[in-house]
């Protein structure tokens, strides 16, 4: 009787050791689709950064920053991707939010048109027909940009466009649309269409983008896994900054419907768009609390907070390190 | 439009179709005559062709062979509007009308020169005429089974169609009023000049009912026998239990069972 | 009123009112967050204080479907009267007509969009798309269930075309008709939903996805029952109205016996 015992508490200890040394299983949810811009994470898994973390990760296609934001918030993916705006957003509306590192140093939002089009600034666009994306955050956005650089906006021609901002340019419908330039713009370069653009970013809006974002609950029971993460994290950044080519195949590896010359010429803008002066000061991922003041100030001006919250509650780099 | 009741000479009618095994001989060689003012009646197993025959005769169905003469002149030379009344197994009311209306459709349908009210009244007499009289207005789900038929009849007489085909009219109905409108039947046959070509199941039915049995077998359709049926008209009160009146649906059950093992007639 | 159709109604009512007891009740338990899902009780405040913003687009939405609706029901009907009476007309259309049935609306909507351009062609386009089906089929249905003896006979006497079609076959179908209406009117409220989620900025459905993104979720959900109101309003117009063209037909499932 005494073995039984004996032989069962050992049992039951080396289970219990073995799932505390199993790796942490975390559900990773993105903003978007599969895109280029997700190569940075699909490499450093298959290279084992994030097993290297103890971390099991499952990287989740995503609906948009609004959907992501819910999901986390309410504790269904425990790391997740979302604009700057909505984590501001969000917690100002009693959905609280930490991000914890940032992964796209500029808003990739702007004003894109074939090179052709003439258009060099933004009062170019006066009597062209600017395709817009109602009710999306580039809108917001924009409107932001047109009443920062004083634009008369009556004096342009708005055009609904929904999502079809690139094939309304392709068929001229538009002179020029309110997108990412990354998305519909080099889309349309790839198709053959030189395409230029005046990013929001250098008109004045200068809104941290993508966050890497986690619930604060999270935070506070498994601190070392929230900087676990985020160390991977910034281990996938910082090499496929070095290693561009071999991110682009090892993303096209594991997603090989997505078209290559498409995610080739995404993939060197969005590197980029992930560095500023502080990242090469501070290290990847890096912001600073002014910016996400100023960010407040705009989002309270435009309408689209109620209330101000505490930004030091809203982000923090204390685990890039 | 009151016409003159015409002859009816069926000629070696054969009807063949094609169904999903083989070609089907519904109706082989039938060859009758029916003189104006006749009641005759048609029995037989389901199959003989009985229902068949009614749609060749009224021209619904084209005969393979052999041919419908009215007063000697081809079916299909002839105007066949009003020429028919027909009456179904169920009433094919339409739901929505009342009795009346139901009684009207035939004028609206046949004789649009009459004005609405003509139309009215000449279905209101019709109505009376087969005891409905004070049901006019009442939907078909208010009336009874048997008064719904009558509506049906009342529709088919509406035009005094010098001929009256009526396919198991009563066979849906329960045994009293099948027997209160058999004679209301007998009793308009006897009023009204028209031919009545009757289809039945029921021997007994046809036996009281008419002046000639046309016994049918089936596979194919062909005439067993015809009966003339001796009683008087009008017939008597109590027919129905005569022992004359047995011994001839008895006979006519033995010939027909003779004549073809498998089937049971009622 | 008699007692029983009151309690019938009262019960009705109370089912509604237990599932918001409920919600209210598992929300208020587990702490969920308005953001996440808001309480019953936040909804209906926030529906009287958006009320005139809610309004403003209820209109549109209105409209969209009252106008699909109305062509599904037209177009509906024309195809239905080709395909009762034509054979050729029927193995024609049909595969058509199914593959219309099966298309994903969603995934056409930004596809309407460049097509159709803006506003209101959109959400009445794809309406009508959704709505139309099942009148054509119900539609088509109950003309080709009219008895074909009665038909015969009515021919025999020398009915035309019009006096089966107008008198007998028409009135015949209606009940077809109708039910096929009353699934009709709800998939054309969806319909304009979808439309105006993509390809509007007024309506409902844009209301709807704009509180979303917003993360304004207790004024999305406001739109989502001022929505389901208009709908089932929209379902009680046609059983009026069928209760009106066919008062024959209430009363025979009103009288205790039909024989």
């Amino acid at each position: 009787m005494k073995r039984i015992v004996v032989g069962l508490t050992l049992m039951l200890a080396l289970a219990w050791s073995d799932a505390a040394s199993a790796a942490d299983r975390v559900r990773f949810r993105l903003n978007w689709v599969p895109g280029a811009e997700y190569a940075p994470y699909y490499l450093g898994k298959e290279k084992g950064f994030f097993a290297a973390e103890g971390i099991d990760v499952e990287i989740l296609p995503g609906e948009g920053s609004t959907v992501t934001a819910k999901l986390v918030g309410n504790r269904s993916a425990e790391f997740g991707l979302a604009g700057a705006d909505v984590v501001l957003i969000s917690n100002s509306r009693d959905l609280p939010l930490v991000a914890i590192g940032i992964m796209t140093q500029e808003l990739p939002g702007g004003i894109i048109f074939p090179t052709d089009s003439g258009i060099k600034k933004l009062t170019d666009l006066y009597g062209r027909k600017l395709g817009i994306q109602l009710k999306s955050a580039t809108e917001k956005q924009w409107r932001a940009v047109a009443k920062i650089a004083n634009l008369d906006e009556k004096k342009i021609i708005e055009v609904p466009a929904d999502r079809a901002i690139a094939q309304l340019i392709a068929n001229k419908t538009i002179d020029a649309g309110v997108a990412f330039y990354f998305n519909d713009g080099l889309k349309l370069v790839a198709e053959g269409i030189p395409m230029s653009w005046i990013p929001f970013s250098e008109s004045g809006l200068r809104f941290y983008a993508d966050s890497l974002i986690t619930h604060p609950g999270l935070i506070k029971e498994k601190p070392d896994l929230v900087r676990r993460f985020t160390h991977a994290f910034v281990k996938c950044w910082t090499y496929a900054i070095a290693n561009e080519e071999e991110t682009l195949e090892s993303f096209l590896r594991q997603n090989p419907t997505i078209d290559r010359k498409y995610s080739a010429l995404k993939l060197p803008v969005v590197l980029k768009m992930g560095q500023s002066p502080e990242t090469k000061q501070h290290g990847f991922g890096y912001s600073t609390k002014e910016r996400w003041e100023e960010m407040q100030r705009m989002l309270i001006s435009m309408e689209l907070m109620p209330t101000a919250v505490d930004v030091s509650k809203v982000a923090t780099n204390e685990f890039l390190k | 439009m009151a016409r003159t009741v015409p002859h009816i000479s069926l000629r070696d009618l054969t009807l063949r179709y094609r169904s999903k095994r083989a070609n089907v001989l519904a109706v082989d060689r039938v060859s009758l005559e029916l003189s104006p003012r006749s009641f005759t009646s048609v029995i037989g197993p389901s199959g003989c062709g009985k229902t068949t025959l009614l749609k060749v005769v009224t021209g619904v169905l084209r005969p393979t062979s052999g041919e419908v003469l009215i007063d000697g002149k081809p079916l299909a030379t002839r105007n066949l509007a009003g020429m028919f009344g027909y009456v179904f197994q169920r009433p094919l009311l339409l739901p929505w009308r009342t009795a009346l209306e139901n009684v009207a459709l035939t004028a609206e349908v046949a004789r649009k020169d009459l004005s609405r009210r003509d139309r009215l009244s000449e279905a209101q007499h019709w109505l009376e005429v087969v005891n409905l009289g004070g049901f006019e207005n009442k939907l078909p789900h208010q009336l009874s089974g048997g008064m719904q038929q009558r509506v049906s009849l009342s529709r088919a007489l509406a035009l005094q169609p010098p001929i009256l085909m009526m396919d198991e009219p009563f066979a849906a109905l329960d045994e009293i009023t099948r027997e209160s409108l058999q004679d209301e039947l007998l009793r308009l046959w006897g009023v009204l000049e028209t031919t009545v070509l009757f289809v039945t199941h029921s021997i007994s039915e046809a036996v009281l009912l008419s002046e000639r049995v046309v016994v049918m077998t089936p596979h194919p359709g062909r005439i067993a026998e015809i009966v003339e049926v001796p009683f008087r008209h009008p017939r008597q009160e109590n027919l129905r239990g005569s022992p004359e009146f047995a011994l001839l649906v008895q006979d006519i059950r033995r010939q027909l069972r003779a004549k073809e093992s498998t089937q049971a007639v009622a | 009123m008699d007692t029983e159709r009151i309690a019938r109604i009262a019960g009705q009512i109370g089912v509604f009112v237990a599932f918001f007891v409920l919600w209210e009740v598992l929300v208020r338990v587990t702490g969920m967050k308005p953001v996440i899902l808001p309480p019953p009780s936040l909804i209906f405040v926030t529906i009287v204080k958006q009320w005139p913003y809610l309004l403003q687009h209820a209109w549109p939405t209105i409209f969209a479907i009252i106008g699909g609706f109305l062509v599904a029901a037209v177009s509906g009907f024309v195809l239905a009267v080709g395909i009762a009476y034509s054979r050729w007309i029927n193995e024609l259309v049909y595969p058509f007509l199914i593959v219309s049935q099966v298309l994903p609306k969603i995934a056409l909507a930004p596809l309407f969009l460049i097509w159709f351009g803006f506003g209101v062609m959109p959400k009445l386009v794809i309406a009508a798309l959704i709505a139309f089906f099942p009148i054509v089929v119900n539609t088509a249905r109950g003309l080709n269930s009219v008895e074909p003896e009665l038909v015969q006979y009515m021919r025999s006497l020398g009915a035309s075309w019009a006096d089966i079609f107008f008198k007998i076959s028409l009135p015949w179908a209606m009940p077809y008709i109708f039910a096929s209406f009353k699934i009709s009117i709800t998939l054309a409220v969806v319909g304009v939903v979808v439309g105006e989620f993509v390809a509007s900025d007024t309506g409902l459905g844009y209301v709807i996805e704009y509180a979303n993104i917003s993360l304004e979720t207790p004024v999305m959900f406001a739109g989502i029952f001022v929505l389901s109101l208009l709908g089932v309003l929209f379902f009680l117009v046609i059983l009026l109205l069928e209760a009106v063209t066919m008062s024959w037909q209430t009363e025979i499932s009103e009288t205790p016996e039909t024989m």
